[in-house]
């Protein structure tokens, strides 16, 4: 479910590609769009147009989601049984059918909301997601949040270890990525000491 | 740990040697006082317990001149407002007893003249003062025969038969060793003792302001010591070091000061006679006790005023809150100005009401007890919460040091309530403090 | 309950510890168990209590409920003179303030417990001039702390620490006032010497690339130590296996 670039083996090594592999490679948003589509459709099964909709106003950003990419998502989603298309409801098209999501999305989404993201900078799209995602499903956000910390102090440790030993060039390229992660980490702590108002804000409507 | 107390009072810096400085010298000052104040009493006492040979009451002469014994025919004599003791005896047998101060009686013709006498007779002309004596002077009188280095008297030598025939004389056979009985000397011993304490309280009270002043300053250097595992003893032996050390020092200047100003005491002049200046000075045993009592005393003191600061490791001084200063602390004060007003109202022109010494000493202790009521009271009356308290404040509850200058207090804070102030952090920047006053 | 990672068993433990101060309950229950020889980080936001779970492992307070053990005897109910004991004999300190004596010399702070455990001036001394040696600051042994600067002043404190040669090492927002390469250059000192010493560090911060010095991290929330985030990386492997040996 991740992306392949980013398989990191903690031998001195693998940091080194890790490192270098983080600055010069890095595709993550397209990724998380069938799963925040399933996420979003695990709360009552919903018409394409509603999905669309609501992907827009919540994780958007400005950008929105092309309806062709929505109804070809939900094909594939459908075509790998993670949802179900309804029957057709009197209308025309293909958007005037009511998707539902399967046991099999449900399990889907709960692993990849569980599953820490690969702790890497400029996260936060994806972290975003999840954590409201989380918090529209009434999940446990705060301990989702706790496995990114984790994975968070693993990959600084790690970095931190390789200070000691590596060249002064994967020095300071150790040190800008501990500055990242730091900041990822405050801004875990900051979203984790606001989620009761997020919570509020994400199940108006 | 002693060495480590030493080392930390007098190696810690330019500011702490500032404030030894200060507090040995002024209980140098004290301790100097203190040193005058006993050498006077005891050359009053000295001077006091003099024999007084004058006040031999003799017999009247028989009829028949009797071979033992001595003619005596005082007189006082004047020379320029000072008093001239002047005393006429024959010897009337071998056995004559002797004057105080001199080794032999005079014999008709002769004369012995106190120092201060004799010291006038080499230079005044005379027909104004030596022809007064009949005779030659051979020899002055000694310390034993004299009230006072200045006292003129003269022991002029006569014939019986001479001196019998003069109006006055009287027979005496032996010479009177109690000291004159002075209605005034149980008033200066009392005068006395009110001295030294006079100077003792004020000492006290420096030393003990001097350790607690420093005491909040150490706090910090205390906590960080019990953070590396010092004990509440370890922390009490430096405090009382550093009480200690200031105070002995203080001790022997002051005793030097006092042995440098001793020439000057001894020649003054305390109730219009002078003291020999042999006599003017403590007793041996008073220096030690001072010596040794004063930085004694420091010690007690200093760990007296730690019995109520707990020092924990982090620095948080749990003082055990004093509680607010009752009315029962006047009661010592009241008390003594009563005993003292009753012993005024008792006292004649025979002796000193008995009661006023307890009751000054009683007043005195009062004093220093009502003290802090005293303090609370005006602080309701005039005091406000001040920037200091507002800077301790807010360092007590976890915030950051402020700078008490940069606290602009709008109205003084005078009632119990909320308040507000502000604290100019920046010249463009200012915040406001809410303050919750509460009654202590 | 976090366990620790390191083999050598465990040096001190807090078990289901409360502490309060006055109405306010700093500690709900804290349980946390620290292996010989394993720097551990308690991490977690201002008022979580994690100051306060630190004091209770070095016994400056006694707690109102559970239990600490140091190497397999109850440390809470011994009473404050062996607790001052300890800090003195076995146990080291590198706080973020108010830790050392401003008025005295880097060398008299150096040698201060060792001092005030009544061993010898000189031995005291010599063995605090190696300590400064070690730390990079021999030539400051004669310069009033207070004149030193922030990162000198923290080898001071660590030369400190570590002169007495201490079962375990408290250290509590050890480069808070820091600046970042200052602070990276105490925490190398820190945890290098004491890996070297092999002894045991604690170490409270909210920093996270200071916990990331650490072989372990536990969160302390609410009074609670609610998440061990723990060594799943190599480097404490590899850490455990050379301290296994």
């Amino acid at each position: 479910m991740t992306d392949g670039n980013l398989s990191s083996t903690p031998e001195s090594g693998g940091s080194s590609r890790y490192l270098r592999g983080v600055y010069t490679e890095y595709i993550v948003g397209a990724v998380s769009v069938p799963l925040t589509l399933l996420g979003l459709l695990e709360r009552q099964p919903s018409h394409g147009y509603d999905l669309k909709r609501d992907y827009d106003e919540y994780f958007g950003r400005g950008k929105q989601l092309p309806f062709g990419q929505v109804y070809a998502t939900l094909g594939r989603l459908a075509r790998d049984g993670r949802v179900e298309p309804g029957e057709a409801e009197p209308g025309d098209g293909p958007d005037r059918k009511r998707y539902a999501i399967t046991n099999l999305g449900r399990a889907e989404v709960d692993a990849w909301l569980a599953d820490p993201v690969e702790p890497e900078p400029h996260l936060q799209t994806v972290l975003f997601s999840k954590v409201t995602l989380a918090l529209m499903l009434g999940k446990p956000a705060e301990a989702y949040l706790d496995r990114q910390r984790a994975a968070h102090l693993v990959r600084m440790r790690d970095l931190t270890e390789l200070k000691r030993t590596g060249p002064l060039v994967d020095v300071l390229l150790a040190d800008h990525a501990l500055f990242h992660l730091e900041a990822d980490l405050r801004w875990i702590d900051l979203t984790s000491a606001r989620l009761t108002e997020l919570a509020e804000a994400v199940r108006k409507p | 740990m002693l060495r480590l107390g030493l080392r930390l009072t007098l190696r810690s810096g330019r500011e702490a040697f500032v404030r030894l400085a200060v507090t040995t010298a002024a209980v140098a000052v004290g301790v100097a006082l203190l040193l005058g104040v006993l050498a006077e009493f005891h050359a009053f006492q000295a001077q006091s317990s003099q024999p007084c040979w004058a006040c031999t009451s003799g017999n009247p002469v028989p009829s028949t001149l009797p071979a033992s014994g001595e003619l005596w025919n005082n007189s006082v004599d004047f020379y320029q407002g000072q008093t001239l003791t002047r005393l006429n005896v024959a010897a009337l047998g071998a056995d004559a007893p002797v004057l105080p101060g001199i080794s032999r009686l005079p014999a008709a013709g002769q004369y012995y003249a106190s120092p201060a006498l004799a010291a006038l007779l080499r230079t005044v002309p005379a027909d104004e003062l030596g022809d007064r004596f009949p005779g030659t002077m051979i020899g002055t009188i000694g310390q034993a025969g004299l009230t006072g280095p200045g006292q003129l008297a003269v022991y002029i030598g006569y014939s019986p038969t001479a001196l019998n025939a003069t109006g006055g004389t009287t027979w005496v056979t032996s010479i009177a060793t109690a000291p004159a009985a002075e209605v005034f000397t149980p008033f200066f011993r009392y005068a006395f003792g009110i001295g030294v304490l006079a100077v003792i309280f004020p000492m006290l009270v420096l030393i003990s302001t001097a350790t607690r002043l420093a005491a909040s300053r150490r706090e910090e250097r205390f906590a960080a010591l019990r953070l590396v595992g010092g004990t509440p003893a370890d922390i009490r032996m430096i405090a009382a070091v550093e009480a200690a050390v200031s105070a002995f020092f203080g001790a022997i200047l002051g005793v030097v000061i006092w042995l440098l100003v001793q020439p000057l005491v001894a020649g003054g002049a305390l109730i219009g006679t002078r003291y020999f200046s042999s006599t003017v000075t403590p007793a041996a045993w008073e220096y030690a006790a001072i010596v040794a009592g004063v930085p004694a005393i420091a010690l007690v003191a200093a760990l007296i005023s730690l019995r109520r600061v707990q020092i924990s490791p982090l620095g948080v001084s749990r003082r055990a809150t004093p509680k607010r200063p009752t009315l029962w602390r006047l009661t010592a004060l009241a008390l003594g100005v009563a005993l003292y007003l009753y012993g005024l109202s008792v006292t004649s022109h025979q002796s000193i009401g008995a009661a006023t010494y307890p009751g000054l000493l009683l007043t005195m202790v009062g004093l220093v007890i009502a003290g802090p009521w005293f303090t609370w009271a005006s602080a309701r009356l005039f005091g406000s919460v001040s920037t200091s308290d507002i800077v301790a404040a807010v360092k007590a509850a976890g915030g950051p040091a402020l700078d008490k200058r940069k606290i602009e207090v709008r109205n003084p804070i005078k009632t119990v309530g909320a308040h507000q102030v502000d604290v100019r952090l920046h010249p463009e920047i200012s915040a406001t403090l809410s303050l919750e006053v509460s009654a202590a | 309950m976090s366990t620790p990672v390191v083999a050598g068993g465990i040096l001190i433990e807090a078990r289901d510890v409360r502490k309060s101060f006055g109405q306010t309950p700093a500690l709900r229950g804290a349980s946390v168990a620290v292996g010989r020889g394993e720097i551990l980080a308690i991490m977690g936001p201002s008022g979580s209590g994690k100051s306060t779970l630190l004091h209770c492992l070095a016994g400056i307070f006694a707690p109102d409920g559970g239990e600490v053990w140091l190497d397999g005897s109850r440390m809470d109910t011994l009473d404050e003179a062996a607790r001052t004991k300890l800090r003195r004999t076995a146990f080291g300190f590198v706080f973020q303030f108010g830790q050392l004596v401003p008025e005295l010399t880097a060398a008299d702070n150096v040698a201060m417990p060792l001092l005030l455990n009544r061993v010898r001036r000189r031995a005291a001394y010599q063995t605090a001039e190696t300590w400064l040696e070690k730390l990079g600051i021999g030539d400051k042994g004669g310069r009033r702390t207070g004149e030193l600067s922030g990162g000198e002043a923290q080898r001071v404190a660590i030369a400190r620490a570590l002169a007495l040669g201490p079962k375990l090492i408290f250290a509590d927002e050890p480069t808070g006032s820091l600046d970042s390469l200052t602070g990276e250059k105490v925490m190398d000192l820190l945890v290098g010497l004491a890996r070297e010493q092999g002894t045991t560090v604690i170490i409270v911060t909210h920093d996270a690339r200071v916990a990331a010095y650490a072989d372990r991290v536990v969160m302390v929330r609410d009074g609670l130590v609610s998440l061990d985030l723990g060594p799943e990386s190599s480097a404490a492997a590899k850490h455990a296996a050379k301290a296994a040996n």
